[in-house]
């Protein structure tokens, strides 16, 4: 059965699981199987929060058996397809689950956690973050969405939308454009249509057309 | 949460969690009831949400698990069928009606669902709660995907009914919160009013009854264990090889990727979703070839027991390995199946996966951690920072369950220990008895009060014990998603609820010093708290702030741009660090420009709860009407934040 593997990282609040929700939502629109955990637990705010997509299918009407049917909620390393991530540190924590074939998107604005605040630890610049990337995977597209979305929408969470529409150009998922537009459409917010579409020009503007 | 309610056979997005309350709706159950608890606190928030659509249905958020699997226990035997939740340690609560549930046996069906948390990543610890059947003998059935979920506890309530027995459903955290798709069942009708049908021989457990029931509890899960019941639970997937994997929950589902990585096709599986009473027929069956049995299995190896107990039993000669492969503490993942398994058959580990685990490792090593804190605008925030700063560290300070548990962490490092609910007042008592000589202040939660704190305190006060309890007071269940507590008196649409009087419950008690103060006014609340501090015997402090999360939702629809804003301002601001790093609220950031670094106050964070006004020494926090962003500010300051 074959399956393609997202993940997406960022912290508390970024709207990292209201994220994964409409990449799954777009399986049910595709009808492809789609399954995965997040990590919530309480209210706080400011820690890791990760959720992993795991879309499958059935190849050539084939059925599946039981040898091969997955649903897992959870992905073996070096097996995600696709990393989003909301935050540059918390992508890197998940450099684990890439391989030289992944797609890395990742939003350049750092959120500071405590630690470094309490001049404790350092973070890294972000050219040292992408290098530790780039030591797994090869592809990474970068943009400072936290400005973009600020700047042209009002408010930091309008990056969700933007990222998604980002991945429907420079992933291959195997859900449509079409699906993750039915997915978004369901949430009744007209503005991340738009945030969608500013999405699809910002990567076919940096990074040509697929 | 609309869509749990659609027909038979539609396919739904669904949360492992929601696919368990699909289930009770589908069985037409007409009694839930759970203590909010991560990771199984979804199921209740689906029948809140639902309950309205729901005929002949009561769901409530209990005191504690003790009372809730009472509740269930008495609606079970007035003929509804009840579903109890919880959280693994819930259970510890809950055992007691739990070992006494299978000697009286059940009306209607009832259903336990358990969360069960390995790796603790929402818990204070992950203990493994599949050993209680052993002594409670309830059936435990361990699910291992979605549709699994709903479909078990579905199958759950029949049986529960034949062998007049409850059943306990264990899904981790894995489970509880996997979200994918689900395929729908059909809705039985709903029962109309309850019954209760006395049955004395069973209920009223006494002597030589009790001793005929404890017998006869022995005899049904015999009877269950022989029948063709649990066969439908568990599966076996052949192969030639002289091994074979045993397995049960989400586990299966790991287990089956590894041995598809490892190109491992003859080996075979044995899925065990019923691991009491133990399908021992199926494991004859399944190992009567094998040389060698591995076993993959979260935390303590109860499945293992199970295999090795049956075994030896049946005479099986295979040899049985289990945690010599994978370690009896924190949480099972894919990578430890593949790890386990290459290790048996001598296969490698595919080299992008093994390089990736230990680059991706290395980089994860090397990188500044993410601890939690509280929330922009959390009330705990000023009252943790309050006793820090009242008591300079010269103090005991006592730890409890809820979202304050996060005091523990950087920046505040204020809280000594942590273990069951109302361990905080509880323990404090012990060390004041002894001649302890520093002072102590204890922490608990309104919810966590109220689930087990009232006797703690009652206790406190009886014997005369030294200790400043400080209430932390926030009206709502806070940590597991806002579910009611017993002080929410306000709610987020403004609806009135008759919110218990704390402070006149605690005058009940007989605790003669009670004090309530406001938690934004940190200079006040640090006064109070340096004034009771050294007093004698057990003061309380009822620290009162709302939920952050909660005041806002109410607030939603005020446009922030004709609100308050609180900013810094540059010239007065001595970057002493109280704010940013001593008061630690993410809403206050740094950043430099061409006069250098400053701090400030992120507009689209901050909710305006005015504390950080009152900690600065400075006075250089201000409440202004105007946004800052209307006002020039550098370009640059913006885009970087260091």
């Amino acid at each position: 059965m074959p399956v393609y593997n997202a993940l997406v990282a960022g912290i508390g609040g970024q709207g990292v699981i209201t994220l994964g929700t409409l990449l799954k939502k777009a399986a049910l629109k595709a009808g492809i199987h789609v399954s995965g955990s997040e990590r919530r637990g309480g209210a706080q705010r400011e820690g890791h929060v990760s959720t992993i997509i795991r879309y499958q299918w059935h190849e050539d009407g084939r059925e599946a058996d039981e040898r091969h049917e997955i649903c897992s909620p959870m992905l073996p390393a070096g097996s995600a397809h696709l990393l989003i991530g909301l935050e540059p540190l918390e992508a890197a924590r998940l450099a684990r689950y890439l391989n030289t074939a992944s797609t890395v998107i990742l939003n350049s604005f750092p959120l500071t956690p405590i630690p470094v605040k309490l001049g404790e630890a350092k973070y890294p610049p972000l050219e040292v973050i992408i290098e530790m990337l780039q030591r797994l995977a090869k592809r990474i597209y970068t943009w400072n969405l936290t400005e973009i979305a600020r700047e042209e929408f009002g408010h930091s969470r309008a990056m969700n939308a933007i990222c998604l529409g980002i991945a429907s150009r420079v992933a291959d998922l195997p859900v449509s454009e079409t699906s993750l537009l039915a997915a978004l459409q369901e949430e009744g917010r007209p503005a991340d249509i738009e945030c969608f579409r500013r999405g699809i020009s910002l990567a076919d503007a940096e990074y040509g057309q697929k | 949460m609309e869509e749990l309610l659609r027909p038979q056979n539609e396919v739904i997005l669904a949360m492992g969690n929601e696919a368990i309350a699909r289930a009770g709706i589908e069985a037409g159950i007409g009694y839930f009831s759970m203590y909010p608890g991560t990771p199984a606190t979804e199921i209740g928030q689906t029948f809140e949400n639902l309950k309205d659509q729901l005929p002949d249905f009561y769901m409530e958020y209990s005191a504690n698990e003790h009372v809730s699997l009472n509740g269930a226990m008495g609606a079970s035997w007035a003929g509804a069928r009840s579903m109890v939740a919880m959280k693994h340690v819930g259970m510890n609560v809950a055992s007691e009606p739990a070992h006494f549930l299978g000697y009286t046996g059940v009306g209607a069906g009832l259903v336990i669902v358990i969360g069960s948390d390995p790796g603790a990543t929402s818990s204070t610890g992950e203990q493994d709660d599949r050993w209680y059947s052993l002594h409670t003998h309830l059936p435990l059935l361990e699910p291992g995907t979605i549709q699994e979920a709903k479909d078990f506890t579905l199958a759950a309530f029949a049986l529960s009914e034949k062998y007049s027995l409850p059943f306990v459903i264990n899904a981790p955290s894995r489970l509880c919160h996997n979200i994918g798709d689900l395929r729908l069942g059909r809705i039985a009708p709903r029962k109309g009013r309850g019954e209760f049908k006395p049955n004395y021989q069973r209920y009223f457990n006494l002597f030589g009854q009790a001793v005929r029931n404890h017998q006869d509890c022995l005899d049904r899960v015999a009877a269950l264990a022989r029948s063709g019941d649990i066969l439908a639970f568990n599966k076996i997937i052949s192969g030639d090889a002289p091994w074979g994997v045993v397995t049960s929950s989400v586990n299966h589902l790991y287990a089956m990727e590894a041995l598809e990585i490892l190109g491992l096709f003859d080996v075979p599986v044995f899925k065990v979703g019923i691991t009491y009473p133990f399908p021992s027929a199926q494991l004859q069956e399944f190992a009567k070839n094998l040389k060698k049995i591995v076993i993959i299995e979260d935390l303590e190896g109860f499945l293992e027991y199970q295999v090795k107990r049956h075994g030896f039993e049946l005479g099986l000669k295979c040899e049985v390995i289990g945690k010599e492969l994978i370690p009896p503490s924190g949480e099972t993942n894919p990578d430890m199946a593949l790890e386990a398994l290459s290790r048996v058959s001598g296969r490698k580990i595919p080299e992008h996966i093994s390089r990736a685990a230990s680059v991706g490792d290395e980089i994860a090593s090397s990188i500044p951690q993410r601890v939690a804190t509280f929330c922009i605008g959390c009330p705990h925030r000023a009252s943790v920072y309050a006793v820090l700063a009242a008591t300079g560290r010269n103090a005991i300070i006592g730890g409890d369950i809820g979202c304050y548990t996060m005091a523990s962490l950087p920046p505040f490092r204020a809280a000594e220990w942590c273990t069951c609910m109302n361990c905080g007042l509880s323990a404090a008592q012990g060390i004041s008895h002894v001649g302890e000589s520093k002072p102590i202040v204890t922490f608990v939660g309104d919810s966590t009060f109220f689930h087990s704190g009232i006797q703690s305190l009652q206790n406190a006060i009886a014997n005369n014990a030294d200790a400043l309890l400080i209430i932390l007071d926030n009206r709502w269940v806070a940590m597991t998603g806002h579910q009611k507590s017993p002080t929410t008196s306000l709610g987020v649409k403004g609806e009135r609820m008759d919110g218990i009087d704390l402070k006149a419950l605690l005058k009940a008690l007989g605790a003669t010093r009670v004090r309530m103060v406001d938690v934004f006014d940190v200079p006040r609340l640090r006064s109070v708290i340096a004034d009771e501090l050294v007093r004698p015997g057990i003061r309380i402090i009822i620290a009162k702030g709302e939920c952050s999360l909660q005041s806002l939702r109410r607030e939603r629809y005020v446009p922030p741009e004709y609100g308050e804003f609180y900013t810094i301002v540059r010239e007065r601001c001595q970057r002493c660090g109280a704010c940013y790093k001593e008061f630690g609220c993410p809403a206050i950031m740094e950043a430099d420009d061409e006069v250098g670094e400053y701090y400030y106050i992120d507009e689209e964070t901050c909710v305006r709860c005015g504390a950080c006004k009152t900690v600065c020494p400075n006075s250089a926090i201000v409440l202004s009407r105007l946004s800052p962003r209307k006002e020039a500010q550098p370009e640059e300051s913006l885009r970087s934040n260091r």
